[in-house]
């Protein structure tokens, strides 16, 4: 509780002169390996904040060209569920707040996308904007209970959602095409230099999907590094404190559920533009309550985490039929989510956050030589 | 009259009374610090100040208006800088972003970017400590840096009067003698009006005007620092 709490070697640490601020250095430390350090807002770091991201993407763009065209598409909707989870981090991990409901605002990007692009013909860059939009007011209309209540009251009105999203999608059928959808008229057709077959304009799509889900990325890290992700964590941390500042905590939520809901919309759109057709029960509760289930398993509050959680949801039922196992894939997500929840907070991520330090060690000041 | 007025305030969590008619004056410019013993209600007061808490009845108001219906985020531009009771930081923010987070809320358009980098370099110079730490999320900071960085993020928004929670708690001397300082300096030197709580006593004689002490929801004792006696202060704030 007292100030000599912190350990006195590291006020040496920060006196260091900022001219020895180096990209990226070698040092020596008293860990077993010898360990990149990177400082925070250096060129280094920031070369990793934007240069893995991006290599990332590639290598998961790339993959598609060495994968069997089913598994190929499989790795399509990899990248998709990825940015709906991301969005759902939006809420969970940025804004600290339960959300069992995002299958829906997932959902109401599909449809718009099922919409605009397939009955309409818009462009797809139109019908992700559209998307976008539907899932920022979708969010902004979940959310606005929140100026009123608060606590985890939120998430059963998330929940009802998802419960009710089926139910709305077929009330409203006359302009949703009901609970299949109407009939999209789309395909993406690979430029001619591509030299790719009709069977495998997936390919092409794959690759606009992760163009999508980085620009998607870059957003989500931009907005939640400024100004109103500075709010939305604050709230977070210590809503009484943030009101005493003047921020207004219930707008900052309402705010995070829109934006939550706006990502995950676009993500609900590429899972439209992996296979031109949607269904409303796809996007019932359970997709909502295994997206939740998936971002456990990758971790909550991390980007990466996004990642592996949506690999679970497409990977684990692939597998197990690939080896002929007589397991629900449900019972796979079922469980993840009560180990991971006893065990292991934070996720793979977590577990793999300390041996990732071993290589590559963030700090916020630079070093000095041991 | 200018200057913060507490008037006849209960305040109850739930069926239990925690204040029972608390009166204050904070006349603009002055210095006045409540004391009293642990659970007295001394942040219960503060938080009834701020907004976060609705008092049953009676009044607060600021610069001659009422404050009732003013919400606590209204407060806060107003003009009302508040420091709670221990470490009130964004632990996952980093210290510049604790202090960006609350200049955004208060500058809005009103100020040029460059003038609020000027509000911020002001009030780095008071704490010169945290200028090596600004990249730090605040949740690592010790206790001691945590709270110099609570009293930066209320400074930072230009506050017409601070309310400082118990800002020596836990915190070692040397840094206490540096929070008195700052308090200090605000005070001399820009005329700040602030509210202080405080249970170190000689602390608090030696920086206010007035001092108020609190004792089981109501006010004992009031009157000017100059004429007080610190060892009756001893029977006052005895457990
Ligand atoms: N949220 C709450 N709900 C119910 N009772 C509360 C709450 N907060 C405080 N109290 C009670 O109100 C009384 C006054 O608390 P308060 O925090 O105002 O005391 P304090 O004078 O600031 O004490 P300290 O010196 O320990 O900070 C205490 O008896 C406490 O138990
Ligand atoms: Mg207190």
């Amino acid at each position: 509780m007292t100030a000599t709490e912190e350990p006195p070697g590291e006020i040496e640490l920060l006196d260091v002169a900022p001219a020895r601020n180096l990209p990226l250095e070698r040092v020596e430390t008293v860990k077993r390996h010898r360990s990149w350090t990177a400082t925070r807002g250096s060129t280094g770091h920031r070369l990793i904040t934007i240069g893995l991201p991006v290599l990332a993407t590639l290598v998961v763009a790339g993959a598609v060209f060495g994968l069997p065209v089913i598994e190929g598409r499989l790795l399509t909707r990899i990248v998709a569920l990825t940015v709906i989870l991301w969005g759902l981090d939006v809420q969970l991990g940025l804004g600290g707040q339960l959300s069992l409901g995002h299958g829906a605002f997932a959902g109401a990007g599909a449809y718009t996308a099922a919409v605009t692009m397939g009955v309409h013909g818009w462009p797809f860059p139109l019908a992700l904007v559209a998307a976008a939009v539907v899932g920022l007011a979708a969010g902004a209309l979940v959310g606005l209970p929140s100026l009123r209540i608060q606590g985890q009251y939120l998430a059963m009105i998330t929940l009802g959602t998802a419960v009710a999203f089926p139910y709305i999608i077929r009330r409203f059928a006359w302009f949703t095409g009901g609970p299949d959808g109407p009939r999209i008229d789309y395909q993406f057709v690979p430029p001619g230099w591509m030299n790719l077959t009709v069977s495998h304009y997936s390919r092409w799509t794959h690759l606009i999907v992760c163009v999508v889900a980085l620009i998607a990325y870059f957003v989500v890290r931009w907005v939640v590094k400024g100004p109103l992700g500075r709010r939305i964590r604050a709230v977070a941390d210590n809503p009484a404190a943030a009101t005493a500042f003047g921020i207004r905590v219930g707008m900052v939520r309402v705010y995070t559920v829109s934006l939550s809901s706006s990502v995950a919309a676009v993500g609900g759109a590429l899972l439209l533009f992996e296979t031109p057709a949607v269904s409303a029960d796809s996007f019932a509760v359970f997709f909502s309550l295994s997206l939740y289930a998936a971002a456990v398993f990758g971790g909550i509050g991390t980007l990466v985490g996004s990642f592996l959680g949506a690999l679970l949801l497409i990977a684990a039922p692939w597998a197990v039929s690939k080896m002929g196992l007589k397991i629900e894939p449900e019972l796979i997500g079922g469980v993840v989510l009560v180990v991971f929840t006893l065990v292991a907070r934070d996720g793979v991520v977590g577990l793999l956050r300390p041996w990732f330090r071993e290589w590559v060690d963030v700090v916020d000041t630079p070093p000095t030589e041991a | 009259m200018s200057g913060l007025v507490v008037d006849d305030v209960r305040v109850a969590y739930g069926r239990t009374e925690v204040l029972f008619g608390v009166s204050l004056e904070v006349p603009d410019g002055s210095l006045v610090c409540v004391m009293g013993r642990n659970g007295v209600g001394k942040t219960t007061l503060l938080n009834t100040i701020a907004g976060l808490l609705k008092p049953q009845s009676g009044s607060v108001s600021f610069d001659g208006s009422s404050l009732a219906g003013v919400g606590a985020h209204q407060r806060a531009r107003l003009g009302l800088g508040y420091v709670p009771q221990g470490h009130a930081v964004f632990p996952q923010l980093t210290t510049r972003e604790n202090l960006q987070v609350v200049m955004e809320r208060q500058g809005r358009r009103a100020r040029a970017a460059s003038l609020r980098q000027q509000d911020l370099d002001e009030v780095l110079d008071l704490f010169p400590a945290l200028t090596t730490l600004m990249n730090r999320p605040a949740g690592l900071l010790s206790g001691g840096q945590a709270k110099q960085l609570a009293i930066a993020r209320a400074l930072v928004t230009g506050p017409r009067l601070l309310v400082l929670d118990e800002p020596t708690e836990g915190i070692q001397p040397s840094i206490i003698h540096e929070i008195e300082d700052t308090i200090a300096k605000l005070h001399a030197a820009i005329g700040m009006t602030i509210l202080l709580v405080e249970q170190y006593v000689e602390f608090a004689l030696r920086l206010a005007d007035r001092y108020a002490v609190l004792d089981a929801g109501r006010v004992v004792s009031t009157g000017l620092t100059s004429e007080a006696d610190p060892s009756a202060f001893a029977e006052l704030m005895a457990v």
